[in-house]
């Protein structure tokens, strides 16, 4: 699904963004990318959602090289690209409805179909109530769950996830997990850019660390921290 | 793409920042209306050297003793000259009745005879010519000149030439200020869109997260331009026509058109601007707050 290859984006001046970065992510996978604060996290995600371009390298999104992706297809790209943040970027003056809808609306599906689908995906994710409030009104982790309705309304095959859970209490964060690996069940790929320790203990799945730009874990069922040798045998 | 969406949304947000949209409103209304007056004033100085210059006029007296033959033969001098547009007799009892109408008739009464001159009134087609049309009855034997002067023919020199002179020089100004409102007019409009789309640019970041193009994005904010124009320039329109209406009333009603100029003219007379003033302010709003939305975006747009 996502295919990094000796990856370079360096900032000005020479803050560096990702470093001879290379990983292949599958279809359908549930991936962890875990580090420090400026270790590439973002950049990666903004990479793959060709909001950033790199110096060098070349990247893959199912199976499109979006170097030679044209200016004018960077937004059919997005579609298939569901997008959730730590702030959420819900639109301010939309109720969660239309907020959902507007995803709906620019890639032009039909009315009908969206007062379908709409509430459909607001009671999957628990909000059927509170179709008609504006986000200022309702809760971090409701407006958290409006921002994953909205990424999923569309069954985009890829879902990328920056921090999602960043800002909300600990409890709340569990079930946006659990709706995350819900929408992962359904076949799409879903990558989480995190510093939830626990989340990432609980779960065990792929972990990708990240350190300076560079990768430097890639375990199966891995944890957030590296587990050494000598950590693993004291515990 | 779907209008009624791209309608609704704008509608929508206009009353969402309802604030920012009356701001933006009152800042074309308030450009448009001075760029209105500006033009009216300008329509109306035009016409009224127009008129002041149709007003140049040459009469040529004739000698009584002249006789009909020589009074024909300056006729004819008068029909083969091209720079006149159009002349009159007026006949000795023409002139004595014109006499009487303004200086009433107990002086007239008094008078054994007619002492008033038959006359030529002479148009001439181009004001700035009088001089060389009235200069070739000069030494005409027909004229009813004093010995050694040219006093038969009269026309008004220095007057005409001062005001007219005057109006031009008005023209040329009003040129320039048109300009320099025309162009306050788009500074400050697209001032005020782009203070209104920076207020939102998060909300187009979103947009464009979420997959939506640039078009998609664009067409709201364009049509929110665009009826902010639209309403704006409409109520300069009508503010500039009523207080165009409002002058030219007070001016008939009081005795000061002493020029009888009708120096207000309303823009369904015609004037400078072929389609009439209201129209032509209303889409030039219009049509200032779709582009000046445009522009604004074209920064938050860039992929």
């Amino acid at each position: 699904m996502i295919v990094f290859e000796d990856v370079i984006k360096v900032y000005d001046p020479d803050v560096v963004g990702l470093k001879d970065f290379t990983c292949h992510i599958g279809k359908g996978e549930f991936v962890f990318l875990v580090g420090p604060s400026g270790s590439g996290k973002s950049t990666l995600i903004r990479l793959v959602l060709k909001e950033l371009v790199p110096d060098s390298g070349r990247i893959l999104v199912a199976g499109r090289n979006l170097g030679t992706l044209r200016k004018s297809k960077v937004p059919l790209l997005r579609r298939n690209i569901g997008c959730v943040f730590q702030d959420f970027k819900l639109l301010p003056n939309k109720t969660v409805h239309d907020n959902v809808a507007y995803a709906l609306e620019v890639v032009g599906e039909p009315r009908r179909s969206i007062r379908r689908k709409v509430p459909e995906i607001l009671s999957l994710v628990g909000l059927a109530e509170k179709t008609d409030s504006y986000p200022h009104e309702i809760s971090g982790g409701e407006q958290q769950r409006v921002s994953v309705a909205r990424a999923f309304v569309n069954h985009p095959p890829l879902l990328l996830a920056d921090e999602p859970t960043g800002n909300i209490d600990p409890e709340t964060a569990v079930g946006i997990m659990q709706l995350l690996v819900r929408i992962n069940r359904t076949g799409t790929t879903v990558v989480i850019a995190t510093h939830d320790r626990d989340m990432v203990n609980r779960m065990r799945r792929r972990v990708l660390q990240l350190e300076a730009g560079r990768l430097v874990r890639d375990e199966r069922r891995g944890s957030y921290e590296q587990v050494t040798g000598e950590v693993g045998d004291a515990l | 793409m779907r209008f009624s969406f791209f309608l609704s949304e704008a509608l929508g947000s206009m009353r969402r920042n309802w604030v920012m949209a009356m701001a933006a409103v009152i800042t074309v209304f308030i450009s448009t209306a001075i760029l209105g007056a500006v033009l009216v004033t300008r329509d109306n100085l035009n016409q009224g050297a127009t008129s002041l210059k149709n007003r140049v006029m040459i009469e040529v007296f004739i000698k009584d003793e002249a006789g009909p033959e020589k009074t024909q033969a300056l006729e004819r001098k008068i029909q083969g000259m091209n720079e006149v547009k159009s002349y009159k007799y007026i006949s000795k009892e023409e002139a004595l009745r014109r006499f009487r109408e303004r200086f009433g008739e107990r002086i007239v009464a008094n008078l054994p005879i007619n002492p008033l001159p038959a006359s030529y009134e002479i148009q001439v087609k181009d004001a700035d010519r009088v001089d060389s049309v009235a200069e070739q009855f000069f030494d005409d034997p027909t004229v009813d000149n004093d010995p050694g002067t040219h006093n038969g023919v009269k026309y008004a020199k220095e007057t005409v030439r001062k005001m007219l002179g005057t109006i031009s020089l008005i023209e040329k100004g009003m040129w320039v200020t048109t300009g320099i409102f025309a162009a306050a007019a788009v500074l400050l409009i697209s001032t005020t869109v782009r203070l209104s789309i920076f207020a939102r640019r998060r909300e187009v970041e979103i947009m464009r997260l979420v997959g939506a193009t640039n078009w998609f994005i664009r067409w709201p904010f364009v049509l929110e331009g665009f009826i902010t124009g639209l309403v704006g320039a409409m109520l300069a329109a009508v503010f500039v026509w009523v207080g165009n209406w409002g002058i030219a009333n007070w001016i008939q009603s009081s005795q000061i058109d002493f020029l009888s100029l009708r120096v207000f003219r309303m823009w369904w007379q015609g004037g400078a601007w072929p389609p009439g003033l209201m129209p032509s302010l209303a889409i030039l709003g219009a049509l200032l707050g779709a582009v000046g939305s445009l522009v604004a975006l074209r920064r938050y747009l860039k992929t």
